[in-house]
């Protein structure tokens, strides 16, 4: 019998622990200087505590007794190995090297309690082995329960005999999950499965790689837009569907793969339906590859037709069983057919009520609420955030696209105990976002749906019932983790009622793009006749090509769908034909770095947040920012000062939350800006940087961006090594404030340069200081400038352009409208910039007869029809851009009158008036022209400084020189515009060459086009030297500009961004603030001061 | 060993030329077996052999892997140690067939037994360390 007595351990404690168990080198007992353990030391630790607990049992349970000698050398085995005494280390799976040899600095130590103490210790270790081989067995246990496990084999063996096989089953089946397994373990190398959502590639990613005890490497992996995982050693790629589509134009064979899963393939989307009909055709090229299909079962038979004769594994779903209640409102039925019907949040006031009275507070459980749109989220919430305020028992918060990802993110936080959170979605939650521990989903059966309107070119967003299928599925998000109710704003007939499923992306949308897509992949393929799966409707699909051929993008002078040159580049270029358009002409006019702004903006969602627009003072505060010029020059100031606050004065967090900018949408332009260069210079329309520029002959820039790489990895690897921790959502902060503690965080974290996340890390070190130089530079734009660019821009979005009104009145809160070709009567969107800042601008003052020099005609990004129509991205042009851009010009009998597509009617007081503007847009026109056709051959012979200066010449001769015109609508517009050209009174048609021709002739190396070029020139030259000596003419912005900069850099050299944005707030609050509104295209105010 | 970094990068979506995601040759020499517990039939890929580290050693060839639920150290100069490894199982002793550290399917006593060698052995053991595995492997097996 062996004893030890609490005060004998407690005396020879701590030696024995520094022995066994020292501390990391280099940390003190409460963590380090930034408060953080390392993962040795937390091990250490845990190990420390766990020997304590063993000898404090030891004392508790057995009174410091035992039989136990913990001395190898004593104990007899039998034949196999049993040992014949219990000597306590023989239930020890491994030992020690030196066991039971005390050291001689431990001789202080009596030898049983050091060998027990050794003892204690292996414990520890065997109790830490025990539990990770607890968490495998878990982890096989719970994959095995799974639906899909059973057919696993089956799985594999079906697909060694067939080459496509169609899998189908409802959530929580485990396809997802699983099925990508079983090839692996099969033995399949190549795999990639496709996702609708990049959300979930990087969460599958994660999971599978999890469970294929491969968290660590890079086996399985994602690939994303800007993001991947992926490595030599990866043989399993999930990613996004336009991924895989993209790199189908590069390698069409998909060589890479020889598995392909497509999932989700339910959902329907246009991707994926092209995917799905592009592939059906591989597979009779590729024998070898492989085609799984992975939907839900609704619509089975879909695909089972498309794919006949693919064995199909039918797997039931799991779910917990679900209560549906019925409490449909009144009001919808009355007046369903009303569109315009607010909502009336009472009946999901009641709904929390009747759970807060039928459930006890005890029993926790969520609450999820499916509304149609944004308005109808946010009013509800207020309603309910009231009766939370009230009650204490619920967190009111919101989901939707439009909120920033921050804010979105917290609905993944946990309530406290006792409060229930109340999350009002858009139909986001159906699907794409899952979250845990719903138990309760009130369902409105409404949804928002995006609907192309054939024939005006408007996206219209429309209120519908939601289809049987996606009721269906919003019920089963209260029955993932345990049993649930499912509250129904509706009745069971209005159900009964609904559509089967939801309709198909290809039978909503405009398939303009798609065409595009299909057309680029060289493949010979013809929508028109591509069998697709559902065959989309042949007027939308003719509308898209017909589109595509107004655009110049596609050959309209060909039976067969051919590309034009300009097609072929815009086809690489991952954005909409008019952006890609945009960046081209920005290689023409050597503008490439705004452009590139320009176009990534108009890519992503607005960077100001949704909220931002009901604060007051961040409205305010932010007036600096925006443009008169428009939503894409506002688009580049925003951009810039971002650029110089993260280069320059660190405080760019501050600085996003004070004027309500989405810091990831800034992000998302500069990668996007990144990737659009990238393409350019491979197209060869931009040089590439050389090594120099770059600084990459420098070593020691070199070195800089190597430690700079390190960190980026290791903060990017912790980041997704450290599991997502759950936070717990505070009780009294609801979606208006639920970002109050993260932006404090922020803020604090940003004092400290140490810290930067991962994001700015990146950041820095894609953009060297000649970058932040190069957009501080070329996004503080002259005037001269920012002519080209509106030229340019207006190049790319044409045709959408509109009319402004003549009785409407354009001032501050005011209906703004603007009427486009085919829709009259659409609103300019009261978010962009000249709605809410300057409206003023717009107006052109004309005088009784109609006559200004100030008309300016709106072109538009989108048209988008919710409540009312609205054109959004909205940038103001002079009127008589137009004439650079259309494709119809008639020029009236008298030579005063230019009607512009059969649409704008532009009239001049005389003809010499119109005769030199036509002039002027002529050689603007053919300038563009021949620009592009260079580019696209590949020449750098052109320069844009004639077309600069043409462009320079028409704006004077309307600011400046003077001339004045009247503009007028054709009411009724022929649907679709015939006779292209410049039609002369004569009759003559003035065809102009076409790109596609200049481009062809460049290429046979045609001489006679750039002869006279210098004459012209010169002439150009005096023309306008003539103009500044001019004294009556005024001088002209630059002039101005040039001096003020010149006065500007004397004054105060080197004042840092974050002084003037103090100094611009003071001024601005010191009164009316003098000049920063003032439209920079308003020339006439200074002018009349000086007449 | 997979503990080799992943190439995280942050590309952009038009890629370099295709990286095929066949394996290259050193991926083609292989040390990995399958283990597979002939109780439970709990099947992994795994290393088999010694495993001898800095604080401690397996007396026995065992079935073992890194540990899959810690990310690889990045600390070159330390040495492995037990915790950086997760043991799944080893041969029996007495049958010598491959058995999982399952308490149900194997009890480590001077040397490690599958459930059927100590059920059948039942009299050599202590009887109170084996009433457990007795119970759990005889409720299983009837």
């Amino acid at each position: 019998m062996y004893k030890l007595t609490q005060d004998e351990y407690e005396k020879y404690r701590g030696a024995l622990f520094r022995h066994f168990l020292p501390d990391e080198p280099g940390t003190s007992r409460d963590g380090n200087r930034r408060g953080e353990k390392s993962a040795a030391q937390e091990l250490i630790e845990t190990k420390q505590k766990s020997i304590q607990s063993y000898f404090n049992r030891f004392f508790r349970e057995r009174k410091g007794e035992t039989n136990d000698h913990f001395d190898m050398n004593r104990v007899k085995y039998d034949d196999l190995g049993i040992p014949q005494d219990t000597g306590g280390l023989n239930r020890l799976r491994f030992k020690g090297e030196n066991l039971g040899v005390i050291p001689t600095q431990l001789n202080h130590v009596p030898p049983w309690l050091y060998r027990h103490f050794e003892y204690a210790q292996y414990v520890a270790l065997q109790f830490n082995q025990h539990q990770k081989f607890q968490k495998l067995q878990k982890l096989r246990k719970l994959q095995k329960e799974l639906p899909i496990a059973e057919r696993a084999e089956e799985i594999v063996e079906l697909l060694k005999t067939n080459q496509v096989l169609i899998v189908a089953g409802d959530t929580g089946c485990g396809k997802s999950t699983q099925v990508p397994q079983y090839l692996l373990k099969a033995g399949y190398t190549g795999v990639a499965c496709t996702q609708p959502r990049r959300i979930a590639c990087t969460a599958l990613a994660r999971r599978v790689a999890f469970e294929t005890l491969n968290q660590y490497g890079s086996e399985v992996a994602f690939q994303i837009r800007f993001e991947t995982t992926k490595s030599q050693r990866t043989k399993l790629l999930f990613l996004t569907e336009g991924l895989l589509l993209r790199q189908m134009e590069k390698d069409s064979l998909l060589e890479k793969y020889n598995v392909i899963i497509l999932d989700e393939v339910h959902e329907r989307h246009l991707t994926s339906d092209l995917l799905i009909g592009l592939l059906r055709d591989l597979c009779s090229k590729r024998e070898d590859l492989k085609l799984i299909l992975m939907s839900a079962t609704i619509n089975l038979d879909l695909f089972k037709g498309y794919f006949e004769g693919a064995p199909v594994v039918q797997v039931p779903g799991r779910l917990f069983p679900i209560d549906v209640r019925w409490h449909p409102i009144k009001q919808f039925i009355e007046q369903s057919e009303k569109k315009t019907h607010k909502i009336d949040p009472e009946p999901y006031l009641r709904i929390l009520e009747l759970i807060d009275k039928q459930f006890p507070s005890t029993q926790r459980g969520d609450a999820l609420i499916f509304l149609n749109g944004v308005a109808e989220i946010s009013m509800v919430a207020e309603h309910l955030k009231n009766y939370a305020e009230q009650t204490k028992g619920w967190i009111i918060l919101m989901l939707h696209s439009t909120l920033s990802v921050e804010e979105q993110d917290k609905v993944f936080d946990q309530a406290p105990t006792g409060v229930r959170k109340c999350i009002l979605s858009t139909n986001v939650a159906e699907t794409s976002v899952t979250i845990d521990g719903i138990r309760f989903v009130i369902d409105s059966g409404k949804v928002n749906l995006i609907k192309h309107e054939p024939g005006t070119g408007t996206q219209k967003l429309t209120e519908f019932w939601v289809s049987k299928a996606s009721a269906n599925q919003r019920k089963g998000r209260a029955g993932r983790t345990g049993p649930g109710i499912c509250y129904r704003l509706y009745s069971q007939e209005q159900f009964e009622k609904m559509e089967d499923f939801t309709q198909s992306e290809i039978n909503r949308v405009s398939l303009q793009e798609m065409s595009l897509k299909m057309i680029s992949l060289n493949l010979g393929l013809d929508p028109r006749t591509f069998p697709f799966i559902e065959k989309p409707s042949e007027d939308v699909l003719n509308e898209g090509l017909e589109t595509l051929k107004f655009q110049r993008v596609l050959r309209s002078d060909r039976e067969l769908l051919t590309l034009t040159s300009l097609g072929n580049m815009v086809s690489k270029l991952p954005v909409d034909v008019p952006i890609a358009k945009m960046l081209v002409y920005g290689c023409v006019v050597d503008e490439l770095e705004v452009m590139l702004t320009v176009a990534a903006g108009l890519s992503v969602q607005s960077p100001f947040t949704n909220r931002s627009y009901r604060e007051l003072e961040i409205v305010e505060r932010r007036a600096s920012l925006t443009s008169p010029m428009g939503d894409p020059f506002t688009l580049i100031a925003v951009f810039r000062e971002w650029v110089l606050q993260k280069a320059f004065e660190g405080t760019a967090r501050r600085w996003t939350m004070e004027n309500g900018i989405d810091e990831h949408r800034l992000y998302e332009i500069s990668k996007l800006r990144a990737q659009y260069r990238q393409i350019l210079e491979d197209a060869g329309l931009v040089e590439k940087a050389t090594a120099a520029e770059t600084g990459e002959d420098d070593s020691r820039q070199r070195r800089i961006d190597q430690g700079e790489k390190k960190k980026l990895f290791d903060l990017k690897k912790s980041q997704r090594n450290n599991d997502r921790r759950q936070k717990v959502l505070n009780a009294n902060k609801h979606f208006d404030k639920i970002l109050e503690d993260k932006e404090e965080e922020d803020l604090e974290a940003e004092k400290d340069p140490l810290k930067a996340d991962v994001k700015t890390v990146e950041f820095l070190l894609s953009h060297k200081q000649r970058d932040v130089e190069t957009i501080r530079k070329t996004h503080k734009i002259s005037r001269r400038t920012a002519e080209v660019i509106r030229v340019i821009i207006a190049a790319g979005l044409y045709p959408n352009f509109s009319i402004l009104d003549p009785v409407n009145k354009y001032g501050y809160g005011q209906e703004m409208f603007a009427h486009t070709r085919l829709k009259p009567f659409a609103q300019i969107h009261p978010n962009s910039s000249i709605a809410q800042y300057h409206p003023e601008s717009i107006d052109p003052r004309q005088a009784s007869d109609g006559f200004s020099r100030l008309h300016q005609i709106p072109f538009y990004g989108l048209l988008l029809e919710t409540t009312k129509p609205y054109i959004c991205n909205v940038m103001p042009v002079p009127a008589v851009y137009s004439l650079l851009v259309a494709q119809k010009i008639v020029i009236e009998e008298e030579w005063t009158e230019l009607i512009v597509d059969d649409f704008l009617e532009l009239k001049f007081r005389n003809s010499e008036n119109c005769r030199s503007i036509l002039l002027d847009a002529k050689e603007i026109r053919y300038e563009l022209t021949k620009g592009l056709a260079t580019k696209l051959v590949g020449d750098d012979g052109f320069s844009s400084r004639r077309l600069t200066k043409y462009i320079e010449l028409l704006n004077q001769s309307i600011v400046e020189k003077g001339i004045e015109l009247a503009i007028k609508r054709n009411i009724h517009p022929p649907k679709v515009l015939t006779g292209n050209g410049i039609h002369s009174p004569d009759g003559g048609i003035d065809k102009e060459e076409d790109v596609d021709d200049l481009v062809q002739r460049f290429e046979k190396n045609d001489p006679s086009t750039s002869q006279t070029n210098d004459d012209i020139e010169e002439e150009e030259q005096k023309v306008m030297d003539e103009l500044r000596s001019d004294v009556m003419c005024p001088p002209t912005r630059d002039m101005v500009e040039e001096d003020e900069e010149k006065k500007k850099k004397k004054e105060v050299p080197k004042e840092s961004y974050y002084e003037k944005l103090l100094k611009r707030q003071a001024a601005k609050e010191d009164g009316k603030e003098k000049d920063h509104k003032k439209p920079k295209i308003e020339l006439d105010d200074v002018k009349e001061e000086i007449e | 060993m997979s503990d080799q970094e992943p190439c995280t990068s942050s590309t952009d979506a038009n890629e370099k030329p295709p990286e095929t995601l066949v394996p290259n040759e050193e991926q083609m020499i292989d040390p990995f077996i399958d283990f597979e517990c002939h109780i439970c039939k709990m099947k992994e890929r795994s290393l088999f052999g010694e495993l001898k580290v800095s604080d401690g050693k397996y007396d026995y060839p065992v079935y073992f892997m890194r540990d899959p639920f810690k990310p690889p150290s990045r600390d070159k100069i330390k040495k492995p140690c037990l915790d950086d490894f997760l043991v799944l199982g080893a041969p029996c002793s007495a049958c010598s067939q491959p058995v999982c550290m399952s308490d149900g399917c194997s009890l480590f006593f001077g040397e490690n037994f599958c459930a059927p060698c100590v059920s059948r052995e039942r009299r050599r053991f202590p009887p109170q360390l084996i009433r457990g595995i007795i119970t759990k492997y005889e409720a299983e097996h009837q």
